[in-house]
């Protein structure tokens, strides 16, 4: 008999334990989750190639890293589509995109605007050889004039929007696959006219940039902005927010955001977006 | 040119033609090998990038295709030094910037044709710089010849090295061993042993010298047996000489005095034979000993110019006795020649022809003919011939005719003989550098003859005092006698008591006497003899001593001396005459001679 109780004291004990541990430990595991630095995927718009990208964002997030505690793992694709397909299944947890991503993929994948150069807007431009006979935009109906790409938004969606929501006609594009090729082309007076941004054309090399003239400047649109994905929590997002603003604050981060280019870096709504959408640029993809 | 220099010489030479091949030649070829390989390479380096120009230009993607050439030329930094790219209308589509000024002389411009789906879609120009490759090429080679350089100076030292020791080192001391070897000393040391021809040679050589080091070993060792052997049988000569003249001196002299003491014809007749077989004997060992000299070579003689008439009137006075006494008619045919001059030892010619002449008469049949003729040779050479009339040779006896002591069968006649005569003659002759031969048939007769060279000079020789000398010895036995002195040095009982007898009984001369040169010289200083007659052989002081010491005093200086002595050899009668003496009168004394000899160093006087 005394062996009996005693296995049933053993019995009642364990089974106490057991219970403790079937509520303790997912509690536990709860308050770690939501303690612990968050590993975050981070993906790029890419103007440029992935090393040049890498070169550009991986020292802002890691200075990031330091002064947030989080993870960042920068993953991106090698093309725009690519990119826009991986954005639209949600892959980034943060990401950086062009404007007119945001008003077509970003709200309906329940990506919300963070941050962005509140220094300047992004307008599109129609350069000319230097030489060119041509002075007015009109001159360009139905002819061929290169573009980057069909989504570029400042380069190609704006000017042929402004082209044709002002002046009433419409150009032949030709896709040259990136802003210096529209550059070149047009200095080599492959094509007559090409359309750009003027971020890009200040960074052409200045033997180039004295050969182009800016014809015709469009609207402006907000820029890039860095948008984070509803499913990160709230306080990590409050905490990105900060450290991010804080980048603008001191010269270090500063200096880091200016390779992106982000002049003065400051809040981003998303009703600062929205008159992309009354834009109707979609007609012109 | 030592081998040293044999084997430097074309070394070196093969050596600068290499290397001026290496450089003159291989070396830019393969410079331009190199540039060649060079331009394939940035030809394919070009074209390796061209689908990817070809491909960004097709799509107007200018910016992608100036990165392309960007980062190409910057690959290429220096060597790519200009690179455009134009369309096919010739515009330039690459770079922005014209074409800068380029210089170097290593400039080289590649052509490429863009081609894309079979169109030509650009044309691209490059221009490359190889100087620096052609720079590091050049140095390279540099670096390889002077390696080679140096490899080819250390081959060429080692060489010479190698050379010195395994081949001129040995063979200096090999030439070393066989001069040391040249003059007898074969104890020198040898090169050491290989394995190459140097090692067989040296092997050889040692063979070589060992068999020469046993040879000349016996060669000294018989040329010293052999020396002391002649040595030893010239002694016996000379011994023989004085040891058997001496006793036959006393035999002929008394001989001689017996048969003018006799009366008794049959007494008389026994003694003549006495001394018919004395001289026979005299005769006998004068001509061994004669031959035995010239067999060993020690025969001396004394080549002049003598005129054929003097030899041919001389020799044929010496047999004209013999020639009565065998009733054969002797004749000289004079010729031209009679006047030339021939170049022989007098004596020993004369000698020959003697031995000739009376070989002629002695086998002649009585009442024959013999004759002296001489005629010059076409060879220049004069030819004394003997003719007789006698029996003649048959080819056997010719052909046996200069052996020694083969006397053809004669010794059955009765005619007297050594059988060496021939020989002796037929030697002297060649050792005069002339010939003797002889042509005979049977029963005809014989004729030999004797060829000698003529004399250079052509001078007439005086044959007169030999001629009357000749006719003295005839007729010595009736000269006239005058009343002189006569000293005479003799330790031999014997031969002074012949000589007092002879002078007593047939001279009017007086004579004194000495029994050694002390005694002799003593007389002489104090008599003043008018001729001394000087033994040579003497005890204590000999004949030689004896005259210079009578040279020494003013009142001797000037008696003449006759040296009489057993000493027959040619070489003292030469000393003998040297010295000074008068005359030299040889053991046994021909009594005649010795009269004949007084009276002419007399009459001198």
């Amino acid at each position: 008999m005394r062996e009996v109780a005693s296995y049933s004291r053993y019995f009642l004990a364990s089974g106490l334990i057991c219970l403790v541990l079937m509520f303790a430990l997912p509690g536990y595991a709860a308050t770690t989750f939501e303690a612990s630095p968050k590993t975050l995927t981070v993906g790029v718009v890419p103007q440029f190639d992935i090393p040049r990208i890498q070169a550009i964002w991986r020292p802002i997030l890691d200075e990031m890293e330091k002064r947030s505690g989080n993870k960042f793992v920068l993953s991106g694709a090698a093309t725009i589509p690519e990119f826009e397909r991986d954005l639209i299944q949600g892959e980034y947890d943060l990401a950086y995109i062009n404007p007119y991503q945001v008003v077509k993929v970003g709200e309906r994948q329940g990506y919300q605007p963070l941050v962005r150069d509140v220094s300047q807007n992004l307008h599109g431009i129609v350069v000319v050889p230097s030489n060119s006979p041509i002075q007015s935009v009109e001159q360009l109906k139905n002819r061929v004039v290169a573009f980057p790409a069909p989504n570029a938004l400042g380069a190609t969606l704006l000017v042929r929007a402004g082209l044709y929501d002002r002046y009433g006609f419409e150009v032949v594009p030709r896709y040259v696959l990136s802003h210096s090729s529209v550059y070149l082309n047009v200095a080599l007076e492959e094509v007559i006219a090409g359309g750009g941004v003027q971020k890009t054309l200040s960074q052409q090399p200045e033997e180039l940039q004295d050969r182009l003239r800016v014809l015709y400047k469009t609207d402006s649109v907000p820029s890039h902005p860095v948008v984070v994905h509803r499913r990160v929590p709230v306080q990590i997002r409050q905490q990105l927010l900060s450290v991010m603003l804080a980048l603008g604050q001191d010269a270090v981060g500063r200096d880091l955001l200016s390779a992106v280019p982000i002049v003065e870096i400051g809040v981003a709504k998303v009703k600062d977006y929205q008159p992309l959408t009354e834009m109707g640029l979609e007609r012109f993809q | 040119m030592g081998i040293r220099s044999k084997l430097l010489w074309p070394i070196v030479l093969a050596f600068t033609v290499l290397m001026a091949v290496i450089h003159f030649y291989i070396v830019p070829q393969l410079l331009a090998g190199e540039k060649e390989v060079g331009i394939g390479r940035e030809h394919q380096i070009l074209g390796a990038m061209e689908s990817g120009v070809a491909r960004v230009l097709l799509r107007g993607d200018l910016a992608a295709m100036y990165a392309i050439l960007d980062r190409q030329i910057e690959a290429r930094q220096g060597v790519w030094v200009w690179l455009e790219l134009r369309n096919p209308d010739g515009k330039r589509l690459y770079p922005l910037s014209d074409h800068p000024q380029l210089k170097g002389e290593f400039l080289v411009k590649l052509n490429q044709p863009l081609v894309w789906g079979g169109a030509k879609i650009a044309d691209i120009s490059l221009v490359v710089d190889l100087e620096a490759e052609y720079l590091n090429a050049l140095a390279q080679m540099h670096n390889i010849e002077l390696l080679l350089l140096l490899v080819l100076m250390a081959l060429l030292v080692a060489g010479l090295l190698l050379q010195e020791r395994q081949i001129r080192r040995p063979l200096l001391r090999l030439e070393h061993a066989a001069s040391h070897m040249a003059g007898g000393d074969f104890d020198v040391q040898l090169p050491e042993l290989s394995h190459d021809e140097i090692g067989r040679l040296t092997r050889v050589f040692d063979d070589m010298r060992r068999d020469l080091q046993t040879v000349h070993k016996g060669l000294v060792e018989t040329r010293e047996e052999a020396e002391k052997a002649s040595r030893a049988k010239s002694e016996f000569l000379s011994s023989m000489s004085h040891e058997l003249r001496t006793p036959m001196n006393a035999i002929l002299g008394f001989s001689q005095l017996l048969e003018m003491e006799l009366t008794d014809p049959e007494n008389k007749q026994h003694v003549a034979e006495i001394m018919r077989a004395g001289d026979h004997l005299l005769e006998l060992i004068n001509e061994v000993l004669d031959l035995a000299k010239i067999e060993s070579g020690k025969v001396d003689l004394m080549l002049e110019d003598i005129s054929c008439r003097q030899i041919c009137t001389e020799s044929l006075a010496l047999v004209r006795t013999l020639a009565k006494s065998h009733r054969v008619d002797v004749s000289e045919q004079v010729c031209e020649n009679m006047e030339a001059m021939v170049y022989v030892d007098f004596t020993r010619f004369k000698q020959v022809l003697v031995n000739l002449l009376s070989n002629a008469i002695k086998y002649n049949q009585s009442g024959g003919k013999v004759s002296l003729s001489c005629e010059m040779q076409a060879s220049e050479r004069l030819r004394f011939s003997v003719i007789d009339t006698g029996i003649g040779l048959s080819e056997a006896q010719q052909q046996r005719m200069f052996n020694p002591f083969d006397r053809l069968g004669a010794e059955q006649g009765g005619v007297e003989g050594t059988g060496i005569g021939l020989v002796i003659a037929k030697r002297l002759v060649e050792a005069m550098g002339g010939e003797l031969g002889c042509q005979s048939r049977l029963g005809e007769g014989s004729t030999f003859w004797v060829e000698v060279e003529v004399s250079q000079s052509n001078c007439m020789g005086d044959f007169g005092v030999a001629e009357e000398g000749g006719d003295k010895a005839e007729s010595a036995g009736v000269s006239e006698f005058r009343k002189v002195t006569v000293l005479y040095v003799e330790d031999n009982p014997a031969n002074l008591r012949l000589v007092e007898k002879v002078i007593g009984l047939y001279t009017p001369y007086a004579l004194m006497s000495a029994h050694d040169a002390t005694l002799g010289i003593e007389l002489a200083r104090l008599h003043c003899p008018d001729v001394i007659l000087m033994d040579i052989n003497l005890p204590g002081m000999d004949g030689f001593t004896a005259f210079s010491r009578l040279q020494n005093f003013d009142e001797t200086r000037a008696i003449p001396v006759i040296a009489v002595s057993a000493n027959a050899m040619r070489q003292d009668i030469d000393r003998g005459k040297k010295i000074g003496f008068a005359d030299y009168i040889t053991k046994p004394i021909d009594m005649n001679a010795l009269v004949t000899a007084i009276e002419k160093v007399v009459a001198r006087d």
